[in-house]
């Protein structure tokens, strides 16, 4: 069985950092990291990652609901989508859940937090 | 011999006149220049409170008279008995000797002898106080109703509320000025609409149209049914909505059962509203601005979290715990802000719902599994501000931390139970275990580590006092501290 591969999507680096370390100790080849949806949506077509962590607010046009949802209409395989943001009102969850094979993770995160989120 | 008896004629035809004007209540009288030939009739005396002896002359009948009208009275009887003309009729009063003033009406005609000298008036006197006085009353009602109605005119013209007057049809058949300015219609342009007029362009305060056959004055003219503050927006002619609180009454015609006209008055709240528009705008830049506030806060604790994790990656193992336990205390912080962020009020944090949070983050974070070690929250509804909110959190976080990690080694299973109570603005915080307590010989004087400190000056920070169980016991902690102005919710 190949080897996981994750894309990081986020603005803030320290944090993209954080999350690149974790899924590497986590087992995942992560394939980089994007700072706005339109390089996510580049990044993710001209390496279709198994699973895309995305921050929802990000800096420039498209927001991270908007581009993951890009992402999951275009991936050719299994993908799964894990949603990342500091804090979000009912509305914002609502239109996160409606991106298929989505899922949730707060900030701060923990390891256990991340595991569960990624199914491992 | 002779004049005794044209004198018992005259008597007898006097008793008879008397008795006739006496039907119609009609006072009669002689009077003749020679004393002791004139005659009252019983109701003159009456009517002039004359005494049985009082003379039959113009001197007795001058002498009841009104001061203000002696002079006149005395005038006619002199013309009369010097030859003028007969048939006058002469109002004026009399004084009766209790005071009574009686307002009356007298007619005089002259007996004349066959060389047309006068030689006796002949009068009729009519009390006309009883009719005076009533339409003295009926002229002061009617003054009174007209001042009362010029009053409400000029108090309806002042009035800064509109007045429409619907008429039975429902047409408008009155207005005051107020409503004219409000409207921005004139009287004659507002007389003859009715509720029904397209031209109003009504809207209820969500936008939506708003019937006319919905106008309170239009259900109010159908059914009798009052209206209070009922806003509508109106479209003037020159295209703006204008906003108005109407009120509507039906006003009923006496003995009537239906309305047969309406008044609906109405304010105009086209500037309280724009107002309140702003001060709601204003509310929710506010809020958008907080909850950003929360979110970057988060943001950045984040951040910080994530500074100690790629720290502890390089790091020894003993570092690298240390490292851990900040990114719990700044995962502490963080769920606060997470709750006031999601509080309705952005200001307050459920105390209930935070403790069962932070204990399901800190006992994941610990690998202790909620089958094997049961957190058991009796917060309670209470809620915390901010400021109590944080340090209580990271009290918490280290109280909790160490039970996690210290209280069930190995497989041991048991309980933490987390309790607040309350009375009044004192609180009372007590978290427990039924793990295995510190150790007998551990030295609280020697325990330097930074958690126990914590745990010490963040009870310090909201006013508090501690006391923890000895060593040996389970682990107990009891904190007493007060937060006024933080009420249930």
């Amino acid at each position: 069985m190949s080897q996981p591969t994750a894309l990081v999507v986020e603005d803030q680096f320290v944090i993209a950092m954080e999350l690149e370390h974790r899924l590497s100790q986590l087992g995942f080849l992560v394939l980089g990291h994007a700072s706005t949806g339109e390089l996510a949506i580049a990044k993710a077509q001209e390496h279709p990652p198994d699973v895309v962590l995305i921050d929802i607010q990000l800096a420039g046009r498209l927001d991270g609901i908007e581009a993951a949802r890009q992402i999951q209409n275009a991936a050719t395989h299994e993908l799964k989508i894990v949603f990342i943001t500091a804090n979000s009102d009912a509305a914002t969850r609502e239109r996160a859940a409606t991106v298929r094979e989505s899922s949730y993770l707060s900030k701060p995160f923990s390891e256990e937090a991340l595991r569960a989120v990624l199914g491992l | 011999m002779d004049d005794l008896n044209e004198m018992g004629h005259r008597r007898d035809r006097f008793a008879c006149l008397q008795k006739a004007a006496g039907q119609l209540q009609i006072a009669f009288w002689e009077l003749a220049p020679a004393e002791g030939e004139g005659l009252w009739s019983d109701d003159m005396r009456q009517l002039c409170g004359f005494e049985e002896t009082a003379p039959a002359t113009p001197a007795t009948l001058l002498a009841v008279s009104h001061p203000e009208d002696r002079e006149t009275l005395r005038r006619l009887l002199e013309t009369l008995f010097e030859g003028g003309a007969d048939g006058q009729v002469l109002a004026h009063r009399i004084v009766r000797p209790s005071g009574e003033v009686r307002s009356i009406e007298s007619s005089v005609v002259v007996d004349r002898n066959p060389a047309g000298a006068p030689i006796r008036l002949y009068g009729t006197s009519l009390d006309h106080t009883n009719k005076i006085r009533a339409e003295e009353v009926l002229h002061a009602r009617d003054q009174e109703l007209r001042d009362s109605e010029a009053r409400y005119r000029s108090v309806v013209l002042a009035m800064t509320d509109g007045i429409v007057v619907h008429g039975s049809n429902g047409e408008i058949v009155t207005t005051n000025p107020s409503a004219e300015r409000v409207l921005g219609l004139t009287s004659d342009q507002l007389k003859g609409r009715s509720s029904l007029d397209p031209r109003w362009r009504s809207v209820h305060e969500d936008g939506s149209p708003f019937p006319g056959d919905q106008h309170p004055g239009y259900v109010t003219l159908q059914t009798g049914e009052p209206f209070t503050g009922v806003i509508m927006g109106v479209h003037t002619p020159d295209d703006q909505l204008r906003w108005i609180s109407i009120n509507s009454r039906r006003v009923m015609a006496p003995g009537e059962q239906g309305a047969y006209s309406v008044v609906a008055s109405f304010t105009d709240i086209t500037d309280r509203r724009i107002a309140e528009e702003k001060l709601q705008a204003s509310l929710r830049e506010k809020e958008v601005l907080l909850r950003e506030i929360h979110h970057r806060v988060k943001n950045n604790l984040q951040i910080i979290s994530s500074l100690l994790y790629l720290q502890s990656a390089g790091s020894d193992p003993a570092a690298a715990g240390m490292l851990r336990e900040s990114q719990n205390r700044v995962s502490s912080m963080a769920l606060v802000h997470e709750m006031l962020y999601q509080s309705p009020d952005l200001a307050k944090v459920p105390f209930g719902d935070y403790v069962r949070e932070l204990g399901q983050s800190l006992g994941r974070a610990h690998g202790v599994s909620t089958d094997r070690v049961r957190l058991v929250s009796e917060a309670g509804e209470h809620i915390l501000a901010i400021d109590t909110a944080v340090p209580c959190g990271l009290l918490l976080n280290e109280i909790l931390s160490n039970s996690f990690k210290h209280a069930f080694p190995g497989e041991r299973s048991g309980t933490i139970v987390v309790e607040l109570t309350s009375h009044g603005d004192a609180l009372h915080l007590v978290i427990s275990d039924d793990g295995v307590g510190l150790p007998a010989d551990f030295d609280e004087r020697r325990a330097v580590s930074l958690g126990s400190k914590l745990i010490e000056r963040l009870t310090d920070q909201i006013g508090g006092t501690l006391m923890r169980s000895q060593p040996g016991q389970p682990t107990r902690y009891e904190i007493h501290f007060s937060s006024p102005g933080e009420p249930k919710r």
